[in-house]
């Protein structure tokens, strides 16, 4: 008998259309072409071209080239449905082709020719981009603290005995430092907060997706300081699944009198992995833990369409992902840090349960590689006057989204070139995702401000509203009326303050002043000969006594 | 004329916001935000160093306890305190070798004035050079601003930079002249002792004396004795005022501290002045040692007295606050006594029982603090 060499076709169980339409198949560009007629393959040995009776037992090679033994009606049924349904595309078995491309995510076309250059770059750290590590953040808490106790007691100490009621009392008709100059409303003291928040999202929900969240909250009063920090990551993958990979939450509130509280809890894919609730009884409390630091899996499966052909996918996420957190507080003042590490990839592995066809993946996903920082520090301090400081500071260093996945489907044809007796490998792919990728470096965000009881200034992600107050902002007005009224309270403001300065340096004070240092240098002068004059009336007396 | 420019200056300003709201347009909104409030912070920065400077000028330096009045009324007491050098030196006369014992006797009298009035002296320089040194922390405490923002207002700027530049070097020099004088005290003390003995060599030297070496070298070591001990008993002396004034004001710690040091102090010009006492075997000496024994013994009584007082510490700190309160003029609507008044703001407020959880620093703190206070403001 003549050696059979076609034979060889994929029989596709589980099939589910409508499941696998609806889920994948949103925005794929498909590459069919014009329906060919569709001629079976007649049933016949592979070695000897002979014609075969529907219950014959052939030889034929599985997907990984072994012989096995087929009823020739259950093989050829299968390949003439291949067959057909690759016929309805434009495509046959026939083809001399070996490999084909049904579809593609229609969102990375354009950026193709980007990839290969985009992967090589990949994670590369930039020194500008570095931050203090938690240890050396550490070190650096401690050195100021250190700092600020050598001298101690000092008055901040003291601020957080007193009963604050009472002390309004006294202190209600003191000025703080300032110009005197007609005073705009005066900053009231009992609370001063501040919240940033950062969000990155990158990709669509129905193919891959990737997000990121950090945020820091801090608030500072006379009586009490406290933080909320939280960062967190969202993943999508081809719509089989979206939701929390990760997420951390930590509040901790520190009193100027009583006890303070320290909250925390961490989530990995929405269960609870660490909670944690304290009484911070002691008045300085330091702590670091580890809120997660274990590699992640997660798989979900789904019937997935390849062009024509149904296939099994299953899907999944894994990579490592460490969180920590720490906290330095004591009486009226905090400071607190969260650093989250994260590389998450996204893999596929696909299957089709009968031997005769292979499917695989190649590629892979990288969903994320993050490295996010978030600082911030709040206390109430006296510098000779009460002062509230509040410092938020958010880096990060984040990888997303590049890389290439697809879906594979092999099977060994003949060539048609059979006098060769060659087989050849043929493969029908689909993309799965193909992007170039995400990088972001740097600040997300950098704030600090100083309110006084009269005063308040600030540096970094400002906005209207944190002055809105001192300046008796309309908080109905539009953004651009809002502006506009910003413009004219600063230029009242500055125009009030440079005249009052501007009175101060006229006056008779300010004139003495300048002379001062003319009128100490020729006082000097003066002494000096008084001294001199002294000294000389002295040595007289001595060198006569020498001489006797 | 100056009408014409503050109308002028009027509708320049006019213009300028004017044209600054002109220059706002729904595009640049976000820009507009930052630049706004980062000169409002600047201009409050401004503001808050100016009036550092103003208070640091207006107080620390030309207020009524400041230290231009204080170094004024120190080089007067200085210049006096040389003059009486001067004077007792040119005008020592010995005519008789019999005036030789009473002259002994007044010399030993002046040179202890000399050495209690120094030792005066010393503490007002030491309170001039804290005064400074407290005075540039003020000053060092600002916030700076950022020049850049404030661009507008150059000129301002400019002049702000200079009057500051003279605060800072005028108190520095204060300071700086005070330290010199302390050396200066130092230096004078011993000139002023060896020229004595010069002018007694001259004197002894117009009259016959039996033996002028062996009352030479009694002078010698009588002048020599005082210059070692004098500042040891004035300070002695100095310090047995300061604990009635410190018990008077339930001043604990600074009794406390005064009775240790006088406890060393105490034994420490006792042996010296045993051993100098036998050496020169100078009668007038006794009535020294006695008084040093006496106000040493005193002073220790006095303090283990008011010790027993109370039997918690806090109590003697309630009082104090309280004795000061009443005896100071301080007047919390003039911004220029802030710090003062934020000081005692927070003391006065701190609840009864939170004082019964103090240890000794805080409450030792507290009452330094009010002590400054007190030197400060004292009616």
């Amino acid at each position: 008998m003549k050696k059979l060499y076609f034979y060889f076709f994929s029989m596709l169980f589980f099939y589910n259309q409508a499941f696998s339409l609806n889920l994948c198949t949103d925005g794929y560009i498909d590459y069919r072409r014009p329906a060919i007629p569709f001629v079976p393959f007649r049933i016949s040995d592979t070695e000897s071209g002979k014609l075969l009776s529907p219950d014959d037992i052939m030889t034929a090679l599985d997907r990984n080239g072994k012989k096995y033994s087929v009823k020739a009606k259950d093989f050829y049924e299968q390949i003439n449905s291949i067959e057909f349904s690759l016929n309805q595309w434009g495509y046959s078995l026939r083809d001399s082709t070996g490999s084909y491309n049904l579809s593609s995510l229609d969102s990375c076309l354009k950026l193709l020719e980007n990839q290969k250059s985009i992967i090589n770059k990949n994670l590369i750290q930039e020194p500008v981009n570095e931050v203090l590590n938690y240890e050396d953040w550490k070190k650096k808490v401690k050195s100021l603290s250190d700092e600020q106790n050598k001298n101690y007691p000092q008055f901040k100490d003291l601020i957080k005995h007193r009963d604050a009621n009472k002390y309004d009392e006294y202190i209600s008709n003191v000025k703080a430092f300032d110009v005197p100059r007609p005073l705009l409303k005066k900053v009231n003291m009992s609370l001063f907060e501040k919240e940033k928040n950062w969000v990155f999202e990158k990709g669509e929900i129905s193919k891959f997706f990737i997000g990121g969240s950090a945020g820091y909250g801090v608030k500072a009063s006379q009586l009490e300081v406290a933080s909320t920090a939280y960062a967190g990551i969202d993943a999508a993958l081809l719509g089989l699944w979206h939701g929390s990979v990760v997420s951390a939450v930590a509040k901790a509130n520190s009193p100027g009198t009583g006890i303070g509280h320290l909250n925390i809890s961490a989530n990995v894919f929405g269960s609870t992995l660490f909670a944690f609730s304290e009484e911070l009884k002691s008045s300085a409390y330091a702590k670091e833990t580890d809120l997660f630091n274990s590699p992640l899996n997660f798989e979900k499966s789904t019937h997935f369409l390849l062009g024509p052909i149904p296939i099994k996918l299953t899907l999944g996420i894994r990579g490592n992902n460490t969180m920590k957190w720490g906290l330095d507080s004591r009486p009226l003042q905090m400071q607190s840090y969260l650093q989250h590490y994260a590389s998450i990839d996204a893999y596929g592995a696909a299957a089709v349960d009968i031997l005769i066809a292979g499917v695989g993946v190649q590629g892979r996903i990288l969903l994320i590689a993050i490295d996010t920082r978030v600082a911030a520090n709040a206390l109430v301090e006296y510098n000779d006057t009460l002062y509230f400081k509040l410092n938020i500071i958010g880096k990060t260093d984040v990888n997303a989204l590049y890389g290439d996945l697809k879906v594979v489907v092999y099977t060994y044809l003949p060539t048609l070139k059979f006098w060769n007796g060659f087989l050849e490998k043929k493969e029908w792919f689909k993309r799965l995702g193909e992007y170039p990728g995400f990088k972001f470096s740097g600040s997300l965000f950098d704030y600090s401000a100083t309110l006084t009881p009269t005063g308040f200034s600030a540096k970094g992600d400002l906005s209207v509203e944190d002055v809105a107050d001192q300046l008796n902002i309309n908080k109905n007005l539009n953004r651009k009326e809002t502006i506009i009224s910003l413009a004219r309270s600063t230029s009242k403001r500055s125009r009030e303050t440079v005249r009052a300065i501007e009175k101060d340096l006229e006056g008779e004070e300010n004139i003495l002043l300048l002379n001062e240092e003319k009128l100490l240098s020729e006082n000097e002068v003066a002494m000096m000969i008084f001294f001199d004059d002294f000294e000389r009336t002295l040595k007289e007396i001595d060198y006569i006594a020498e001489y006797l | 004329m100056k009408i014409i420019l503050i109308f002028i200056f009027n509708i320049f300003q006019f213009s300028y916001l004017h044209a600054n709201e002109e220059s706002i347009n729904n595009e640049n909104l976000d820009e507009k935000e930052k630049i706004y409030i980062n000169e409002f912070s600047e201009i409050n920065n401004m503001s808050e160093n100016y009036g550092r400077l103003i208070l640091v000028r207006k107080h620390n330096l030309y207020g009524r306890n400041g230290i231009s009045q204080k170094f004024i009324t120190h080089q007067r007491k200085l210049k006096k305190w040389i003059n009486n050098w001067e004077n007792y030196i040119k005008n020592i006369e010995i005519k008789n070798i019999n005036d030789i014992y009473s002259f002994s006797t007044q010399l030993q009298d002046f040179l202890s004035m000399q050495s209690i009035e120094s030792e005066k002296l010393k503490i007002a320089l030491n309170q001039i050079i804290n005064n400074s040194e407290n005075s540039l922390m003020t000053i060092k405490n600002s916030n700076d601003y950022n020049k850049k923002s404030l661009s507008e207002f150059t000129y301002y700027l400019n002049q702000i930079d200079i009057s500051q530049n003279s605060l800072k070097n005028s108190i520095s020099m204060y300071k700086n002249n005070s330290i010199h004088y302390l050396r200066q005290i130092d230096k004078i003390n011993t000139m002023g002792h060896k020229s004595i003995l010069s002018k007694i060599i001259i004197e002894l030297s117009k009259i016959r004396s039996e033996n002028p070496n062996k009352t030479l070298h009694e002078f010698y070591i009588l002048i020599n004795a005082s210059k070692e001990l004098n500042p040891l008993i004035s300070k002695l002396e100095i310090n047995e005022r300061k604990m009635e004034e410190h018990i008077s004001k339930y001043q604990y710690f600074s009794a406390l501290h005064l009775s240790e040091r006088n406890l060393v102090s105490c034994s420490k010009t006792h042996t010296e002045l045993r051993n100098k006492f036998i050496k020169i075997n100078i009668n007038n000496y006794t009535y020294n040692l006695n008084r040093i024994k006496e106000i040493c013994s005193k002073s220790y009584d006095t303090f283990i007295r008011f010790k027993r007082k109370h039997k918690k510490i806090y109590d003697y700190t309630l009082n104090l606050i309280q004795y000061i309160n009443k005896n100071i003029l301080i007047n919390c609507n003039e911004y220029i006594n802030i710090i003062h008044c934020n000081e005692l703001s927070i003391i006065n407020s701190i609840k009864y029982e939170e004082f019964t959880k103090f240890n000794e620093k805080e409450t030792s703190f507290i009452e330094y603090k009010m002590n400054r206070i007190y030197e400060e403001f004292k009616k």
